[in-house]
């Protein structure tokens, strides 16, 4: 469970704090007349009442217990419910109709496949969608009703009309059965939340749906979704890019949100940090309803599929895990149901999603590195050309508030470096700044690669000289101070709230950041492969 | 730009209407019409490329572009033409000069949509240049724009909140965010937090120099002043527990590479000092009202080089 971890946090520090305040007051208890021992207690307080928001901001990392065994059919094994009530199952696993991919749910309190059963809020609410299976044919969806809703299924099809008129599978309108997980990150279970989940499988791509979720009498309005191009396909696509929701000031999270889906971008790219506390289930509500005047966030992530990164105050926490559905496949020393690092493609670009905040260090150098080894070797450069990585706290960056992690730059750079990353995307400083094209490294920093014009990578048969380091962050979390003339390797460092957008082309890609708050272009750059 | 080089030739023959054009190449035409501040031509293109393949991911896309241009329709497009190519300019040519005129353009727009974007876009622009005195008045011209949508005017009140903030009236600034019902931002917080902060951060680093001051009073009055400083080498676990205190903190902070490890790490060798003089201090008198003003100096001093600490260096922490 994520509480194991998050309370086995709190007692450690608590006990290390303790032995710090107890072994200070023996030592000067004995030694020391009336005043420093006056004086050492209202230190020690002192640091004790810093050190616990210090400590509340610390993220802890969810260690689910091991998943119940299921079979492929979704049978969850059901344990003795105490209220008397029907079985409750802690864990779900099964394979959706028509997909090819199993889905696994974190241990929760309470979860199985859906039934037509509805409590009375079971209108759907927090609808967006994401990606567990290929972006060409799947999507999956995931929603927020009462409690004793257990009504988790969609309804798709590519005529709005018969969409909107049927109230289960017909003519033109086919139906998805998903689950439910009923999820509490209280140790005693308190204030469980509902989340639903439902995979579509068996898309053509390129194609534009309509669909609701819900159940029979109880379907949400139709949303609009369209599935990737072909692997491969050379047709022109474009994603954006924002991360650090947390907070959510000035409005900013709606109103990225908001221009992102006006520039028709095809998805999203979210590298962490979307709430303060990731067990904090009424931030998560803010990170679903925020508005911006008639517009919702849900108008914008009902239809764009957004991939997440786990970031220090996400905490893979299991309201992480039970909102958010993507690719599930475990490799060694990966916990979340192998929603730490994972990968897909769009069109004829690689995305990789790294998760740097692990509760062992020696993963990141280890069992994460040697599957993104083994994940960049597997890619065709010849058929997809691009390939971009994401995670929360970045290798290269000129913020004043978090120094570039270095330890990461060991782990991981000589990886970007064999494999000819082109982009490497970042958040966790409130911020934007980008890199010049980076190849190599020692103690002294990044080694600054030929660049063309504005900073971009020269490119020689196919391989950028460099990768290009982007942070990209703030979309509602405080902003921090840059300091552009820091390093060599900086190219330009801003500090305001900002988004990104990529546009690829074929070999050609243009990437544009946004001033959020006025929608001006503050860098851009294009480049050919 | 990208697509304008890449089409310009293409775009020619359609005007000419010399071979069919593919959907996507409509598409790109259209996205390479707007990066070229022509939404007119934009929107013609993404009609037929949603006229073309509506069931598409193409034209779900057309859609959106169709129906953020169309509401933006004001003279024909030409206010728009305007915003776009102004918006789309690198920030470098964004000078003063540019916005001033684009002020101008501004001035003779119909009202609409686009004339309260382009508002807003020009007091953002103020407020990079850091020029708070045009970003206020622009922030004022934008909230008094009749199109401003309703949904953008918590932000617009915010911003003129801010740009006052960088002005250096923060009193205005916190009336400002009063009057607009705003009290409960995280902008009215922080602006609150500084307007404290710059009555009391002189008076907590006051507080810490003249806890320093009385020891070293206290120290060279003894007569001794030599012997109570060789005290602490005689004691070196006074030394020891000093930094622990101070120490202990920030290391365990940093170890759990918190946010806020550099709040720490400044209050760690302010703490450590206090504590070492404190030990002095105790060595160099034993007058019990000495001693007992000397203890309760260094509990004010710790609150205060705490509260100096976290002002100064606490940027990153959620409570700052």
């Amino acid at each position: 469970m994520l509480t194991t971890l998050v309370l086995t946090t709190l007692v450690l520090t608590t006990l290390v704090l303790t032995t710090l305040v107890l072994t200070t007051l023996v030592l000067i208890f004995q030694r020391s007349s009336l005043m420093t021992r006056s004086i050492a207690l209202a230190t020690i307080l002192l640091a004790l009442s810093l050190g616990l928001p210090a400590c509340e901001s610390t993220g802890a990392v969810d260690t689910p217990d091991a998943a119940t065994v299921m079979d492929d059919t979704g049978v969850e094994a059901p344990d003795s419910n105490v209220d008397g009530g029907p079985p409750r199952a802690p864990t779900l696993s099964y394979m959706p109709e028509g997909c090819t991919y199993m889905v696994s749910t974190p241990t929760v309190v309470d979860t199985a496949r859906s039934r037509d059963e509805y409590g009375a809020a079971a209108d759907p609410t927090h609808v967006h969608t994401s990606w567990a299976g290929p972006s060409e044919s799947t999507f999956a969806v995931n929603w927020h009703t009462d409690n004793d809703t257990h009504a988790s299924s969609l309804l798709i099809g590519t005529d709005m009309a018969a969409v909107m008129a049927a109230d289960d599978a017909g003519v033109g309108v086919a139906r998805s059965d998903g689950h439910y997980m009923l999820f509490t990150s209280s140790p005693t279970g308190l204030n469980p939340e509902m989340a639903h989940e439902v995979h579509v499988c068996g898309l053509t791509p390129s194609t534009t749906y309509y669909y609701r979720v819900g159940g029979p009498g109880h379907w949400s309005p139709a949303f609009e979704i369209a599935t990737a191009p072909t692997p491969g396909s050379t047709e022109p696509f474009s994603f954006g890019v924002t991360g650090d929701s947390r907070g959510y000031e000035d409005n900013a999270w709606a109103i990225v949100e908001h221009r992102m889906m006006s520039r028709a971008v095809d998805f999203e790219l979210f590298s962490g940090d979307a709430v303060q506390f990731g067990v904090a289930q009424d931030q998560w509500n803010q990170f679903f309803e925020q508005s911006e005047g008639s517009f919702h966030v849900q108008d914008f992530m009902a239809g764009h599929p957004m991939m997440m990164a786990n970031g220090n105050h996400d905490s893979l926490a299991v309201n992480y895990l039970a909102q958010f559905a993507l690719p599930q496949e475990v490799s060694p020393s990966e916990i979340g149901q192998g929603e730490e690092w994972y990968s897909f493609d769009y069109g004829n670009a690689h995305f990789v999603f790294l998760n740097d905040t692990v509760v062992n260090s020696a993963v990141l150098g280890g069992d994460e590195a040697a599957w993104l080894d083994h994940d960049l070797s597997l890619v065709d450069r010849t058929t997809t050309p691009w390939i971009f990585v994401m995670h929360h706290q970045p290798l290269y960056t000129c913020s004043t508030a978090h120094a570039p992690d270095t330890t990461l730059r060991a782990n991981w750079q000589p990886i970007f470096d064999r494999y000819h990353v082109d982009f490497v995307l970042a958040g966790h400083n409130h911020e934007y700044d980008r890199s010049t094209p980076i190849n190599m490294f020692d103690a002294g920093g990044g080694h600054v690669a030929p660049q063309g014009a504005n900073g971009v990578p020269v490119i020689t048969a196919g391989v950028p000289s460099g990768t290009i380091y982007l942070v990209a962050a703030g979309a509602g979390a405080p902003l921090y101070d840059v300091d552009p003339g820091a390093f060599a390797t900086t190219y330009t460092g801003l500090s305001l709230r900002n988004y990104v957008t990529f546009e690829i082309d074929d070999r050609t890609l243009h990437m544009t950041a946004y001033n959020a708050l006025t929608d001006a272009v503050i860098d851009e750059f294009t480049y050919t492969k | 730009m990208l697509f304008t080089a890449l089409f310009a030739s293409m775009a020619h023959a359609q005007d000419e209407d010399l071979a069919p054009v593919a959907p996507v190449d409509w598409a790109r035409r259209a996205q390479a019409a707007e990066e070229a501040a022509d939404p007119r031509t934009a929107l013609e293109d993404w009609r037929r490329v949603l006229a073309a393949t509506p069931g598409s991911r193409l034209g779900g896309r057309a859609r959106t572009r169709i129906a953020w241009l169309e509401a933006r329709d004001e003279a024909d497009y030409v206010p728009l033409a305007g915003l776009m190519r102004f918006l789309g300019l690198p920030p470098a040519e964004r000078d003063a000069g540019v916005i001033e005129n684009f002020e101008r353009e501004i001035s003779a727009m119909p009202p609409g949509v686009v004339r309260a974007e382009a508002r807003v876009a020009v007091a953002g622009e103020w407020d990079r240049l850091d020029d708070s005195e045009r970003a206020i008045a622009a922030w004022q011209a934008a909230l008094a724009d009749p199109d401003l949508e309703e949904g953008d005017r918590g932000l617009v009140l915010e911003s003129l909140a801010q740009a006052r903030m960088v002005g250096g009236d923060l009193p205005g600034a916190i009336a400002e965010l009063d009057a607009a019902d705003l009290g409960s931002t995280p902008l009215h917080r922080f602006a609150s937090r500084r307007l404290r902060a710059a009555t009391w951060l002189p008076v907590a680093a006051s507080v810490v120099c003249l806890f320093f001051l009385v020891v070293a009073v206290l120290v060279f009055r003894s007569g001794r002043a030599v012997e109570v400083l060789a005290s602490l080498k005689r004691a070196p676990l006074r030394i020891a527990v000093a930094i622990l205190m101070g120490a202990g903190p920030a290391l365990v902070v940093a170890w759990w590479g918190d946010d806020a490890s550099a709040a720490f790490a400044a209050f760690a060798p302010c703490s450590t000092a206090i504590v070492l003089g404190a030990f002095l201090a105790g060595e160099a008198t034993d007058a019990r009202s000495a001693r007992a003003l000397v203890g309760v100096l260094a509990i004010a001093a710790s609150l205060a080089g705490a509260y100096v600490s976290v002002v100064a260096y606490g940027e990153a922490l959620p409570f700052a």
